[in-house]
């Protein structure tokens, strides 16, 4: 995301910041952040040239940068094929393009207590995705074989 | 693309063991991949913690490393020894392949403590072809739990053709469940932890 096409706040690429970031308004950072980045209504994007070092508490969370910390979104988190993330992910929807690269957890469980903890007292809490689990046709004990493998 | 490529390969166990977890109950799977997209759909579905650890990302290192106690080393490095969080499910893909047999050893050893009896761990072992990708590629489940590879190396390195009783002897601690033989010469396995032995 540039900074022409974001609405919101914008920590440029020469800022750096360490403590704690609150507010209401959405926030794009393509600078350093170290701390605690608290915007629970709003949307927090981490650019492509951001590095985050922060825990960080929002609606909605993109990731084209760097993050290390937890990354706590009461909606969703997208994690985007430039994203670099170390730490623990937690929301109760989450989307990866393929490419990212990403090393921790990933908590997707709507009942998950930090999310509960994080939020409380907050309607921006969705309520949980229906499951649809995948409901393959396991085949019968002592199958012996299976399809092709597509191999490039 | 042919028909058969995007269908994906059948692995009768993966399907077995994601159509096992319970969508009602919160599930722990361990990916020892690099995280796919078709992973994380196919989790979503659940109330899912996935923990990922990049294994492919030091099998670099550990072929440079003689010493086994380095190697284990290198392979503790990768978990979080905070995670507490017992097991449902671990993926290894065909990780397993790439791997001396100490190494093994040690990588079951370090996921022990967070094993309970109903933890399935699923691998994919080469055990058709004396021969295999020289680096171990990524395996994308689709929503239906087939898997299909991507970037595949061309390149090839002589496979250990890890035999079922040879695994039981390196992972002592786990016992196969199920083993399949894949159309491609995969064999798939779902290993269980084995029962603690009676004094």
């Amino acid at each position: 995301m540039t900074d022409q096409q974001h609405r919101g706040a914008v920590i440029g690429p020469s800022i750096q910041i360490d403590g704690t970031l609150k507010g209401d308004e959405d926030l794009l950072i393509q600078g350093k952040v170290e701390g605690t980045i608290e915007l629970k209504k709003n949307s927090v994007t981490v650019g492509e040239s951001g590095e985050v070092k922060a825990d960080i508490f929002a609606h909605t969370i993109v990731v084209e940068g760097q993050v290390e910390g937890k990354i706590v979104g009461s909606e969703r988190v997208v994690m985007r094929k430039s994203a670099q993330i170390r730490g623990t992910l937690i929301a109760p929807r989450v989307m990866l393009e393929d490419g990212a690269r990403f090393n921790g957890t990933i908590d997707m469980d709507p009942e998950a207590d930090a999310i509960k903890s994080a939020f409380a007292g907050q309607s921006a809490k969705p309520s949980p995705p229906q499951p649809q689990p995948a409901t393959p046709n396991a085949s019968k004990p002592g199958s012996s074989s299976a399809g092709s493998a597509e191999r490039h | 693309m042919p028909d058969e490529h995007k269908a994906g390969l059948g692995a009768p166990l993966f399907e077995q063991a994601v159509a096992a977890l319970d969508p009602e109950r919160r599930v722990v799977v361990l990916d020892l991949g690099i995280i796919r997209a078709g992973t994380v759909d196919l989790f979503s579905a659940y109330r899912c913690r996935l923990d990922i650890i990049n294994l492919p990302d030091i099998l670099p290192a550990l072929a440079e490393c003689d010493e086994a106690e380095q190697r284990r080393a290198r392979l503790g490095e990768l978990f979080d020894s905070r995670a507490s969080e017992p097991l449902d499910l671990v993926l290894c893909w065909n990780l397993l392949n790439y791997l001396q047999r100490d190494d093994i050893h040690a990588l079951i050893e370090l996921l022990v403590p967070r094993l309970k009896p109903a933890t399935r761990l699923h691998a994919l072992i080469e055990y058709a072809s004396p021969l295999m990708p020289a680096t171990p590629g990524h395996w994308i489940p689709d929503a239906d739990a087939r898997l299909h590879a991507s970037q595949v190396d061309e390149e090839q390195i002589e496979s250990p053709r890890y035999k079922p009783k040879e695994l039981e002897r390196i992972m002592p601690q786990l016992a196969p469940e199920r083993t399949v033989l894949l159309g491609n010469g995969l064999q798939e396995y779902l290993f269980r932890p084995r029962p603690p032995a009676q004094s």
